[in-house]
Formats: C-alpha cells, structure tokens, sequence
C-alpha cells in the first residue's frame, strides 16, 4: 500500500511541479509578491490585452492587470494625444478605457507623474506592450492607486479615414474645377512646347554660340565699370562731381530759354525745352 | 452495452452525492497502477512527438514563409493545445482502456461480478468508480507533466534552429496563456473519465470465453478512442467560443 501511496504522491506532486513551470512560462505573477498598482487611462488603447508587459525604459516591470471601461468626470480630459488618435468630443470623452497595471516597487522609483505611458507594438508576432518613459526628478513620485494619463497609439484606421477624405475632397476639387485644370494644363503644355523649341534654337543657332561669349564678357566688363561708377560716386569725388553739377545747374537757371536756345543753335544742336 | 453505459452514467450523479460510496483504498491503488504506471510511456511517446512536431514545423515554415522566427510560438502553442493532450489521452485508452476492459470481462465471464453482488458490494463501487476518479486525475497530471515534458524536449530540438531556451521560452509565452494550460487539464481528465466507463461498459457485457475478453477489449479500446477523437473535436470547439 505505501508503494502505492508513493507512485501516486509522485504522480501528483510532478503535475503540481508542472503547473509551477507554467506559470513562470506564461509569466503568472507571485500572489505573495508586493506589487505597486496604477490606473492609467485612455482614449483608445490599441489592442492592449489583459497580461501584456510593462516596461519601463524596455525591460519588463509588469504587466496589464485589468482593463475596463471608466466613466470619466467632465473636468478629466485626456490631453497628450498622438497625432491621428482620437479627437476631444462630448460623445467618446465620456468613456474611456482604464488599465490597472502592477509594476515591481523596484521599478517604480524611475515613474514620476510626468511619465509617459506608451502604447507600442514590440517583436515579430506584433505583441502589444506598454512602454513607460521615467520622468524628471523634481516632479512627483507615483503611489499606489495613482490615476495616470496615457498617450493615445496612432489609430491607422482614423489616418486612413482621414486619408479617404483627404482624396475624396481632392476628387470633387478636380471634378468641380475640371475645364480650369484642363486650361491650365494646356497652357502649361504649350509653354513647355515653346521653351523647349526656344531652347532648341539657342542650342543650334551659331549666332548665339559664337556671339554668346563675346556678350557675356562685354556685360561683365560693363557691370565692373558700372561697380566702380557707383563707388566713385559714393566717395570723395563722386561728391565734389556732384556739387560741381550742382552749382552748374544753379548757374543756368537763371538763363532765358531764348538764350540756351540760341546758343545750341549756334553749336548746331537741337534741343527742345518744356 | 448501451443499456450498461446508460445505467453507469445514471449511476455517477447518485455516487456524486453519497461520499461514502467512495473506497480511497482501491482509488490510491489504480491511481499508482493505470495513471503512475503509465507515466514511463506516455512522457517517453510525447517526448518524442514534440522533437518531430518542432522539426516538422521548422521545416514546413522555412519552405513556406523562409523563416523559423514563428517556430517556439506556433509548437508550444499546438503542444499545449493538442499534442501533449490527445497523446496520452489515446495512449491511456489503449493501455489503462484494454487492461480495465480485459480485468472486467474476465471478472464477467468467471462469475466474479455476480460473486461481489452476492457479498453486498456494488460492482460499480468496488470495480468502476475507484478506477473513473483515479483515471481523471490521472488524466490531468498525465497531460500535466506530458506537455512540460514535450516543451522541454521542443526546447532542446529548437536549439538546431538557433533559439536558446530562454529565448523559446519568452517567445512561446506571447502564445501561450494559463488559460491553453488550464483548457489541457480540463480535456486530459475528461479523456481520463471516457476510459474506464467505456471499459466497465463494455467489460460488464462480456459473453464467451476467452474469445469474448479479446473481442471486448478490442472493441472498448476502438470505442474509447472514438471517443476520445469525438470528445477532443467538441471540447476544442467549445474552447474556442471562450
């Protein structure tokens, strides 16, 4: 009988042994461990699951204990938004989903009240988690029971909605504007025709190519000379020119019109006076 | 037969309630002899069905997808679900299933059961229901320690495929959930509970000789495994509505 009691015994503690390695496998928690917990809320938490990890600065902290939905108070508002998550309205800010996450205490120092609760997608079988930035250190420590503020994962299906309208309304513009677009297209071709034929003829016109260096030297002699025009000008002797000019025009103002007349007549010049 | 499985399955609810119909002497003793006497060829079957099922996998997922990142997850899921379930389930009934069957028919056919009823015991207590607590439990130890013993051996395959084992073990984690563990012991004690019941069934009808015990016994060890096979589809139907 005792060989009996034995085997059985055996048998049975191996299956307990069994349900231990398990649940170290599928990363069952220690019931009789401290864990620090935290409620963290959000618009849209993007496939997170009831056991998904926690990590904080990617190493595993925790996991998701709970998810609920949670009818928030009218002063709460989920502000740290992703782009492309979902908007601020009086319809969905009313109920959003709240995780319970349980963090070893040990990881807990680095989480202060300005971290971040990410929601990422980890590995090659997409596994949801959630990534934790520490905060600074001058802000607040996290306790047990804290209400936190997720930021929202991007929601591919709004972006393509989005996307959908985007070209829905780039559609109708086209559709409403269609004879416009075609004449501004046509334009568009005729002037790249008539550039191109432009072009074409610089290329082969012989005029152009041996003429075209002599011109641009001529205009780069005459931009120098124009250069150092203008510095005279600006200095000593482009003054006193100009006071000289000036008391030239004083003297000749007093002149008759007759007179001046008379006097490019003389010279053979013809003027005209207003 | 089917009168005799109706009237054992009527049977059980009244055993269910009346505790002290319960032999704890006889239920240790099939325990030690049909659920810790099968535990050599069940973990040594199962061992050798995860290597191949880990090598089958890998191969198929290099043909088909060119890589055997997916290999820890999709075999100890399927280990968890099905083969370290269905495994010792279909052993058991052709081990423990043909033994029960052979012990009953010929305890029929040599007077024995109508020697017991005579003596103001229950055959049912005294032949059935130690053996259907026994088996349960050792359904759900056996598949227990089959799957931790197959993961093991799909661990040590995996390593040909360049995954250590903690690397498998991480990985086979995302896949796997208490909840797969716990659906596996629920389905091992049901397989467990089918075998005796069939067996005493059949066994209580035996008529012949020694020609009638062999023709029993084949007959309860086919129907055990039908069974077993029928059972496995509509609980893993059923798993998978949860």
């Amino acid at each position: 009988m005792k060989q009996h009691e034995l085997k059985a015994g055996a048998l049975l503690l191996l299956a307990f042994a069994s349900i231990l390695a398990f649940a170290w496998i599928v990363g069952v928690n220690n019931p009789l461990s401290h864990r620090l917990h935290l409620y963290v809320t959000y618009h849209f938490a993007g496939g997170i699951e009831i056991g998904s990890p926690v990590r904080v600065s990617g190493i595993k902290v925790g996991q998701v204990d709970t998810i609920e939905f949670y009818a928030m108070q009218k002063s709460e508002v989920i502000s740290n938004k992703e782009p492309g998550s979902m908007q601020d309205d009086k319809n969905t800010a009313q109920a959003p989903v709240r995780l319970r996450l349980s963090i070893d205490p040990k990881a807990a120092i680095s989480i202060r009240q300005d971290s971040k609760f990410y929601i990422n997608l980890a590995g090659v079988i997409g596994e949801r988690y959630i990534e934790i930035t520490p905060g600074h250190r001058n802000k607040g420590e996290i306790h047990e029971g804290d209400q936190l503020i997720g930021t929202d994962p991007p929601r591919i299906d709004q972006l393509l909605s989005q996307s959908f309208d985007l070209a829905g309304k780039i559609a109708s513009l086209i559709e409403d504007n269609k004879d416009d677009i075609t004449h501004t297209v046509e334009l568009m071709v005729k002037l790249s025709t008539n550039l191109n034929k432009t072009l074409t003829w610089v290329e082969r016109s012989e005029l152009f190519k041996s003429d075209l260096g002599k011109l641009v030297t001529s205009l780069l002699a005459l931009s120098q000379d124009l250069h150092k025009m203008t510095q005279k000008i600006h200095g000593p002797e482009g003054e006193r020119m100009m006071q000289l000019l000036s008391k030239l025009i004083q003297r000749l103002e007093p002149l008759e019109q007759k007179a001046i007349l008379d006097f490019f007549q003389k010279e053979g010049i013809r003027v005209h006076l207003f | 037969m089917w009168r005799m499985l109706a009237s054992i399955l009527i049977d059980i609810p009244h055993f269910l309630i009346h505790p002290r119909r319960f032999r704890w002497r006889e239920t240790l003793e099939a325990l030690s002899t049909l659920g810790a006497g099968s535990f050599q060829v069940i973990t040594l079957a199962t061992a050798f069905a995860g290597i191949v099922i880990t090598h089958e996998m890998a191969w198929h997922m290099q043909k088909a997808l060119h890589s055997v990142a997916m290999v820890p997850g999709m075999s100890a899921q399927f280990i968890v679900r099905e083969l370290a379930v269905a495994v010792p389930a279909l052993l058991l009934v052709s081990k423990v299933g043909a033994s029960l069957t052979a012990e009953i028919a010929t305890m029929k056919i040599t007077d024995q059961i109508d020697a017991l009823r005579l003596l103001g015991i229950n055959p049912l207590d005294y032949l059935l229901y130690p053996r259907l607590i026994a088996c349960t439990v050792a359904g759900g130890a056996l598949t227990l320690i089959s799957i931790l013993v197959t993961l093991l051996c799909s661990v040590a395959t995996a390593r040909a495929y360049h995954f250590s084992p903690p690397e498998y073990l991480a990985l086979a984690g995302h896949f796997m959930k208490l909840t797969d563990v716990i659906q596996a012991v629920i389905k091992g004690s049901t397989y467990g509970a089918i075998i005796p019941i069939m067996s005493c069934a059949y066994g209580f009808c035996c008529r012949g000789g020694a020609e009638g015990v062999g023709h029993t016994t084949t007959q309860s060890v086919v129907a055990s495994t039908l069974c077993v096979i029928v059972l496995d589809f509509i609980l893993t139907m059923l798993f998978s509505l949860i």
